[in-house]
């Protein structure tokens, strides 16, 4: 059961209702070349890609850009299409006023799996006490794991001083219990990323790391110059889940970069199931506990 | 007379060769042109157009010689962020893979039909796959 935790899916065919709505996708996704597919044409490229299920991320851009990439509503139907390729996360807007009550409705309701967050494009510090740790306990109290989007972003109105890893490590110590990836590897703050998901036991990274050169060629950087492989195999092993960071990559050659990073097979079978399967809490559904 | 026809077309792998003869054959007969040419044209720059033995073993050579000729691992230039698209570019072997093979294939059409070779198979080669493909079918004569 191999899972890629990290791919937008603002550009299914099925979910693009009109030009206006894929406009306001391209500008603020900041992609702008790409051919609407249907979701045949993507369970395809999932299939190519040797990989059985998606988590799929949406974004509440509501105060930054006046408007969803994809609503809670809408992802809940996304998941509905497809529920055995699809895991569908929800999104709010720490800065709205409805925030608290939009999480309750995207947990409870739309029983979406996961809350995904962009504090660099939604302009907010995840430390910060008052708007956010409310949204946290809820998220710990119900054991939704939450995505940050951590480090360099593509988004046009992304700004890095909101993207430092280190910037959750109060909320990593203060709610044990809060499962949370740090996605992109937290790039350029690589180093930052593994040592919260070293001394905390509920962060995790993910891989949808590509800023230079080709996927294998950035993997290769960043896992030997940056960081060695050993660091994955000996200490982080069971915190870094795999992510594509579709549709700005394809997942076939993500898949392929990681497979040609240098890690162990045992590393590559935990990065590509294992650890996915524990951080959505799909245990019960796919495997041994065992294991775990 | 000129008639122009569009055929879209799902890939399911990275690289594939899908046979396109009886597409092909089909399209000239609904087209009713007794005497002339077809062209068989790709719309894309990671695909090829190709024509060789339908046969399962030499789809596979091909395949073959194309991932020796344009290796995986190589420096290529095109691997980096593309402002305009908003994305990485990482596919410069499919895009060298089809310099290789051409965008076009062309046939005779002699009494209604598409005048093969005994062995002759027409091939929309994927090379950036799975995609959705179009391709134009261009028919021309009397």
């Amino acid at each position: 059961m191999i899972i890629d935790v990290h791919a937008h899916p603002y550009f299914l065919k099925e979910m693009c209702g009109s030009e206006e709505q894929v406009k306001f996708r391209r500008d603020n996704f900041g992609l702008y070349k790409i051919a609407l597919q249907d979701i045949d044409l993507f369970k395809r490229q999932i299939a190519a890609a040797g990989i059985d299920k998606v988590v799929l991320l949406p974004l509440d851009l509501s105060s930054t850009a006046g408007g969803t990439l994809m609503s809670n509503h809408d992802m809940k139907y996304l998941e509905d299409l497809a529920p055995d390729t699809f895991i569908c996360f929800g999104s709010i807007d720490p800065n709205s006023k409805t925030a608290l009550s939009d999480l309750r409705t995207l947990i409870k309701d739309f029983g979406l799996k996961g809350i995904n967050f962009n504090p660099s494009s939604q302009h907010f510090f995840p430390n910060d006490k008052a708007i956010l740790y409310p949204v946290y306990e809820i998220a710990q109290k119900y054991n939704v794991p939450i995505c940050f989007h951590m480090g360099m972003s593509w988004e046009p109105n992304s700004l890095l001083q909101y993207a430092n890893p280190l910037l959750l490590e109060n909320v990593a110590k203060d709610f044990p219990d809060l499962k949370f990836s740090i996605s992109h590897f937290g790039w350029p703050w690589v180093v930052e990323s593994c040592i919260l998901a070293m001394k905390y036991t509920n962060v995790y990274i993910d891989t949808s790391m590509l800023y230079f050169d080709s996927p294998r060629e950035f993997f290769k950087y960043v896992f030997s110059s940056q960081i060695q492989p050993s660091w994955i195999d000996r200490s982080l092993s069971n915190k870094v889940l795999f992510g594509s960071n579709y549709p700005r990559i394809e997942q076939l050659r993500m898949r392929e970069a990681l497979e040609y990073a240098g890690f162990r097979e045992e590393t590559l079978h935990k990065i590509l199931e294992l650890n996915p399967i524990r951080f959505l809490n799909l245990q019960g559904e796919y495997y041994d506990q065992n294991i775990f | 007379m000129t008639k122009i026809y569009s055929k879209a077309i799902k890939t399911s792998q990275s690289i594939q060769m899908i046979r396109m003869g009886n597409i092909v054959s089909d399209i000239v007969q609904e087209s009713s042109i007794q005497t002339g040419v077809v062209n068989i044209i790709t719309l894309h720059t990671t695909t090829g157009i190709t024509v060789n033995e339908g046969l399962d073993c030499l789809e596979l050579d091909i395949v073959d010689l194309l991932k020796k000729l344009v290796p995986d691992e190589s420096p290529y230039v095109h691997a980096h962020f593309l402002p305009s698209y908003g994305r990485t570019s990482a596919n410069a072997t499919s895009h060298l893979r089809g310099l290789l093979l051409g965008n076009n294939a062309v046939f005779p059409i002699q009494n209604g039909k598409v005048l093969f070779g005994g062995a002759q198979e027409i091939y929309l080669v994927e090379l950036d796959g799975p995609q959705e493909r179009k391709i134009s079918i261009v028919v021309s004569g009397d």
